[in-house]
């Protein structure tokens, strides 16, 4: 048993910790584009430049959901050829939505954010905290939601004719943003699933359960696979961590239809 | 008469109980634990190899890098030709963004915001026709629009949901819709009978609470309604 034991322990570890090695190697290149992105704020108006609190909470909410400045994006790598083509890739189908006149949203899993544009200008500018994905390679290029899914849909309130409006029932005919869930998923066009979940606050229990849950999806994406494999279908999983705010306020301002662009890594 | 007692000391005699049934009690725990714990391994080596099968699968089921077949300076030059498209139609100068989960609008000029202003957007409430026809859904309308119409101290024509909504039935005369003084000094359309419009419940401003339109607080209407001129690009997310 001792024997057994042995052999298996380090297999286990070494078979468990396998999904977990992404999530280490985007953590060692998270700093690049945080400390660009402290380096260079974008212009925010004076009520985001103030701290603030969010529904009793102290998280600094890093939603910058304020207007950003117009932005068609960086300039385009010089020399990196595949940089260089997802770039051209991104604008070529963000070029194609911005001749509309409707908002519209950008993955881009290699900036680390999430942008809801219109007029190819950032509307609502979201740092992803977490990234992890499962299936076939992404490629650059459009696609558009299906659907938003989630354990607990937030429910639009039906007015009741004649009923007087007061003050203490308020919330319970209106729909905000705070009624927006954290944890949900999005389905987008071509079978990718996004799973979206709130940031673990810090400290060792919270972070060891957000470790925890990162393998668990890990598990779970390559319990997955073998079966859609034997039912020879296919299914493509990303993992998106952002800050309890800014996930509500991205839930709230994507729509069923609305249609976007992936940038993948 | 009594049976006589040993004389044997206390060291000498038996332990009390039956000392070879315990024994094997003992064995058969171990050996319990020993074949709960192989099953164990089995167990997690089984499911080990599950997951990694699945590893492996999706691994090799990822796909090459995609083979890039322009050249550098063809993939720039497709690059800056979207970037340009981009830029084209990117709003200039003076134009208005509503951001309606935290009930802002923003009066930009290009990247600087001229003015921020706390409003109120819609409810996102149902409210049902009576006849079950149809469902008034009450959302401020997302994406691009445009300031079509300016007017002065603006009267509301109420719609059909608005008696509905207090319970009334619809009346036939257009007279007896016109309602003044609600709609605040002055109304911004933005089209489809939506208006960027003042109110009475400046209480409730920063929260959802209207049928669609934008409430806005007396003094940053009248800063809007001198300021925006007709066509001025209006974006709501």
């Amino acid at each position: 048993v001792r024997r057994a034991l042995a052999l298996l322990l380090p297999l286990s570890c070494a078979l468990w910790l396998a999904p977990a090695a992404e999530l280490r190697a985007q953590q060692a290149a998270k700093s690049a584009p945080r400390a660009a992105r402290e380096a260079a704020p974008a212009q925010k108006p004076a009520h985001e430049a103030a701290p603030r609190r969010a529904h009793g909470s102290d998280t600094a909410p890093r939603a910058a959901a304020a207007p950003a400045a117009p932005s068609a994006g960086e300039a385009p790598p010089s020399g990196d050829l595949p940089a260089l083509w997802r770039d051209s890739r991104r604008l070529e189908a963000e070029a194609e939505l911005a001749q509309k006149p409707k908002s519209y949203f950008v993955l881009d899993l290699a900036a680390r954010r999430v942008a809801v544009k219109a007029r190819g200008m950032d509307l609502l500018r979201i740092p992803v905290e977490e990234t992890g994905y499962w299936g076939r390679r992404l490629t650059p290029g459009p696609t558009a939601l299906v659907a938003k899914e989630s354990l607990k849909q937030p429910a639009r309130p039906q007015i009741r004719p004649g009923e007087e409006k007061k003050d203490e029932t308020l919330d319970e005919q209106i729909l905000e943003v705070k009624d927006m869930p954290t944890a949900y998923h999005l389905r987008l066009e071509d079978g990718l699933d996004v799973q979206v979940l709130p940031a673990a606050e810090p400290g060792f229990w919270p972070q060891l359960r957000r470790r925890l849950r990162f393998w668990r999806w890990g598990v779970e994406r390559a319990l997955a696979t073998l079966r859609e494999r034997r039912e020879h279908r296919e299914t493509r999983s990303l993992y998106l961590v952002l800050q309890p705010e800014a996930a509500r306020a991205l839930y709230w301002s994507l729509y069923e239809g609305i249609e976007g662009v992936i940038v993948p890594r | 008469m009594p049976p006589e007692r040993s004389a044997a000391p206390a060291a000498d005699r038996p332990l009390p109980g039956p000392a070879p049934a315990r024994g094997a009690a003992l064995r058969a725990a171990v050996l319990g634990l020993r074949i709960l714990l192989l099953a164990a391994a089995v167990g997690a080596l089984a499911f080990a190899g599950l997951v990694g099968a699945g590893v492996w699968i999706a691994r090799s089921a990822a796909g090459p890098l995609p083979a890039v077949v322009e050249d550098a300076a063809t993939l720039r030059e497709q690059g800056l030709a979207a970037r340009r498209k981009i830029e084209k139609v990117m709003p200039h100068g003076q134009f208005i963004v509503v951001d309606t989960a935290k009930n802002r609008l923003y009066l930009r000029d290009g990247d600087r915001v001229v003015r921020e202003v706390v409003v109120s957007c819609g409810s996102g409430a149902v409210l049902p026709d009576p006849s079950g026809k149809k469902t008034w859904v009450f959302d401020t309308p997302r994406g691009e629009r445009m300031v079509k119409s300016k007017a002065k101290h603006p009267t509301w024509i109420k719609p059909d949901w608005a008696f509905y909504e207090e319970g009334e039935t619809p009346p036939k005369k257009y007279e007896d819709r016109v309602e003044e003084g609600v709609l605040g000094d002055y109304a911004l359309g933005i089209g489809d009978g939506f208006f960027l419009h003042g109110t009475l419940y400046t209480r409730l401003l920063g929260r959802n609470v209207t049928h669609g339109c934008v409430r806005i607080g007396d003094a940053d209407l009248e800063y809007l309604y001198k300021n925006v001129p007709l066509g001025t690009k209006v974006y709501i997310f």
